[in-house]
């Protein structure tokens, strides 16, 4: 039986995790969705954070950094249906508000002249670098699925999974549709 | 009058000649979505959305286009709906919309058309570009950032208002709506009326008083009348448990615009005065509280034992409040005036000795708006009544001359063709181009000949001859009389004045409730014994002050403290403005109603029932 549950990964870009958090707003449907789908990864109900091969690949956020375009990416190659959650990945969100200033200037402000004397900007391999621009997603990979709201409603997102999962692509209508 | 025949979405329609298709859609209830026209404001077709397909070949939009016998129109075709995603998405794309924290989302025309248009992405990238936020002003925050230049709120500014404050600036991607000659909202020639809010679409115009106070869906909506002036506009008033949210203008498809001012839109909402909720008795120094039981037996106490007692009451008051008021002061003896009452009864006076007969009043002030000429004495009515004001410059605009005389600054000074200054007395100015129309233009020469020699000539004889030269002239020009001037000579002037020339003639008076023209009022004693002061929602009236200061023992009944209140021996609560139903008489002596939009916040559920058991009380 297990086996042929939709597998379904979940992961969140530059974002506030608001989409994952209305997500679990679903309350007792979580336990039959249980029954319906396998999570694959989801940073916020498992540890695993690889994205292996799975039929439905949800992405909540912004694209602002290296890491999120690798992910996405991964996502993206990875997945049957991707679904952008929320309206950071469906229009760029509240973070393509830094769209208006040069990154320099704006890390600068941040890190060094509201710091000490010993702030820099941080500076490490390790620390992806910020795009140019903050994006949505479909400026990077294609999206197959659309659910925008800030965020997207218990009842949205119920409503998304269940026309996943009956093998349709969800459209929200204008009664549904709230940014 | 010709129709015409033509189709819409398979429907037969039959439309007058000259119509746009968007008219004729809409009076067949087939809704056209639009952003730049409104109904009170003329249509200049700049938004585009409300395309339609026309003969299965073009798109065009249906404000522009005349019907035309046999055309085929369809308005939901999957090529329209696309067309219409797109400028939508343009429009939005263009700008830096924000639902999530934008004070008009769920109250937005963009927003709800995104979601009636079931955009959920978008095809192209977004512009970003840099706008300021203009919060200079004391009510309102411009953010051009949400601004789609549809230019409802330069129109209403200059259609409505008369006022002209806004224009588009800039070219192409920078071309935005600018103030003046780009000076900051709050520190230019808005008169902070709030009409180019009230049309706004979006949130780039909006009330910083009533942000995030709760959307109009979630507010209770009553319709009533301002009463902050005799214009008596109908107002949309929203309130959310119990509280002022938001103040409009309604009748929007009327003549008026459905205009607010300051005083009628954003006081209210903004009014931080203490409100008074006890009885307050002050007796040497000490301050006592009283339940208002105790309250209206002190007071009618004090009323029995006294013998001249001066009632006064605001004119800001409901027909039922004053009528109610005036029978419990009569029934104690009392001397009764309201607020503005003077001057009416100066006028009356007036016009019997000249026998002016009521023909040469003007019946509906907007008639304003037709006048070849308009004379105006004193011009506080910008303060005084901002709508009148309103219907002066839209006349000015329109090419009607204005000529205004007052003592101080013309507050007309850029739509008037002719400004006089000259102090008090304006009598000898009226008196004079009187006689100039009586004996002859020559006779100019002689007056101030004469008038010179015995040096009492303070009018310049040349502002006599404008004024005779401006209403010979014309055939119909309305003189308006602003409610400063309260001599009777210069009322007397001015109203023969109007019978000489078959001038229509403009009586301001400061009351409201024009019931003062009903309700029998008389000058009351200066230094009573008792004086009882009925206060309304607007400030303190002079009058009312002298006789708290001058009475051994005062009254103030008010809904908010005041320098009445701190004054007066016996405090009061009443009702505010927005707690009373009642019906209030407007300038054109129009019967209005006014409604409770919010449960009275104080004991007294009614002041009719508390003046009925005060004039019991004898």
């Amino acid at each position: 039986m297990g086996k042929n549950k939709p597998k379904v990964a979940t992961a969140c870009m530059c974002g506030c995790s608001g989409c994952h958090m209305s997500f679990l707003d679903v309350d007792e449907f979580v336990k039959d969705l249980a029954e319906l789908i396998e999570f694959q990864s989801s940073h916020v109900i498992m540890d695993i954070k690889d994205i292996d091969k799975v039929d439905i690949g949800i992405m909540e956020g912004t694209i602002t950094n290296d890491e999120n375009i690798e992910v996405a990416k991964k996502m993206r190659e990875n997945c049957d249906i991707l679904v952008a959650w929320g309206d950071c990945a469906c229009f760029g969100g509240i973070m393509t508000m830094r769209n208006f200033e040069q990154i320099d200037k704006i890390l600068k402000e941040c890190y060094v002249d509201k710091g000490d004397e010993d702030s820099v900007v941080p500076d490490d391999d390790l620390i992806p670098t910020l795009t140019k621009k903050a994006k949505s997603l479909d400026e990077v990979i294609e999206v197959d699925a659309y659910i925008p709201g800030c965020p997207p409603s218990a009842e949205i997102i119920r409503y998304g999974l269940e026309k996943l999962l009956e093998g349709e692509i969800p459209k929200l209508d204008k009664d549904k549709l709230r940014y | 009058m010709t129709t015409v025949k033509f189709n819409v979405d398979g429907k037969e329609i039959i439309a007058q000649e000259g119509m746009t298709v968007m008219d004729a859609c809409e009076e067949n209830g087939i809704d056209i979505p639009k952003l730049c026209k409104h109904e009170a404001l003329e249509n200049v077709m700049a938004c585009r959305l409300c395309v339609v397909e026309v003969d299965d070949k073009r798109i065009i939009p249906s404000c522009g286009l005349e019907v035309d016998e046999g055309l085929d129109i369809k308005t939901q075709t999957e090529k329209v709906r696309k067309h219409r995603r797109m400028i939508l998405e343009l429009v939005y794309r263009c700008e830096n919309h924000y639902c999530m924290f934008c004070e008009s989302d769920g109250d937005c025309e963009l927003q709800d058309l995104m979601y009636e248009y079931e955009i959920d992405h978008f095809e192209f990238p977004r512009m970003f570009p840099e706008w300021p936020v203009d919060s200079s002003h004391d009510h309102i925050i411009k953010d051009n950032n949400r601004c789609i230049r549809c230019g409802r709120c330069i129109r209403a500014c200059d259609e409505v208002v008369g006022n002209q404050t806004l224009s588009l600036g800039g070219r192409g991607i920078t071309n935005n709506v600018v103030v003046d000659s780009g000076q900051p909202l709050g520190d230019s020639t808005c008169t902070s009326c709030g009409m180019c809010m009230q049309v706004c679409p979006t949130g780039a115009l909006s009330n910083k008083h009533s942000m995030f106070k709760g959307i109009k869906e979630e507010c209770e909506l009553t319709n009533s009348t301002c009463l902050s002036c005799s214009i008596g506009c109908g107002t949309d008033i929203y309130t959310r448990t119990g509280h002022l949210v938001e103040i409009e203008g309604s009748d929007m498809d009327k003549e008026s615009g459905g205009q607010l001012c300051e005083r009628g839109r954003f006081k209210p909402i903004t009014d931080r005065g203490k409100r008074i909720t006890n009885v307050i008795y002050r007796e040497n120094g000490e301050e006592t509280e009283l339940s208002l039981e105790e309250g209206l037996e002190k007071a009618a106490n004090i009323l029995r034992n006294s013998n001249e007692i001066s009632a006064f009451a605001s004119g800001g008051l409901t027909c039922e409040a004053l009528d109610a008021f005036s029978k419990a002061m009569r029934a104690h003896g009392a001397l009764f005036d309201i607020v503005g009452a003077k001057r009416y009864r100066f006028e009356t006076e007036v016009k019997r000795r000249i026998n002016m007969i009521e023909g040469h009043f003007v019946q509906d002030v907007k008639e304003i708006m037709k006048a070849e000429n308009i004379l105006l004495y004193d011009t506080s009515i910008y303060h005084t009544h901002p709508i009148l004001a309103s219907y002066i410059r839209r006349a000015a605009s329109n090419g009607t001359t204005l000529m205004t005389i007052d003592a101080y600054e013309d507050r007309f000074w850029n739509h008037a063709d002719k400004s006089i200054t000259i102090e008090s007395p304006k009598t000898q100015l009226t008196r004079l181009v009187n006689q100039v129309i009586k004996e002859g233009k020559a006779s100019i020469e002689d007056l101030s000949r004469v008038s010179s020699i015995l040096g009492g000539l303070r009018v310049h004889p040349r502002d006599v001859m404008e004024i005779v030269n401006l209403l010979e002239e014309a055939s119909y020009d309305i003189i308006i009389i602003g409610c400063e001037i309260i001599d009777r000579w210069s009322l007397r002037h001015i109203f023969e004045l109007a019978k000489l020339e078959g001038s229509y003639v403009i009586s301001l008076n400061k009351a409201s409730n024009q019931y003062i023209r009903s309700l029998e009022t008389e000058g009351v004693y200066e230094e009573p014994e008792v004086a009882y002061i009925l206060a309304g929602d607007e400030e303190d009236h002079e009058d009312m002050m002298k006789l708290v200061e001058n009475a051994d023992f005062s009254i103030v009944q008010s809904s908010k403290n005041s320098k009445l209140t701190e004054l007066a021996d016996l405090v009061i609560p009443s009702l505010s403005m927005y707690e009373r139903n009642g019906t209030t008489i407007d300038i054109d002596g129009d019967k209005k109603e006014v409604k409770k939009a919010i449960e009275p916040k104080v004991e007294m559920k009614s002041e009719i029932a508390f003046f009925e058991e005060l004039a019991n009380k004898r």
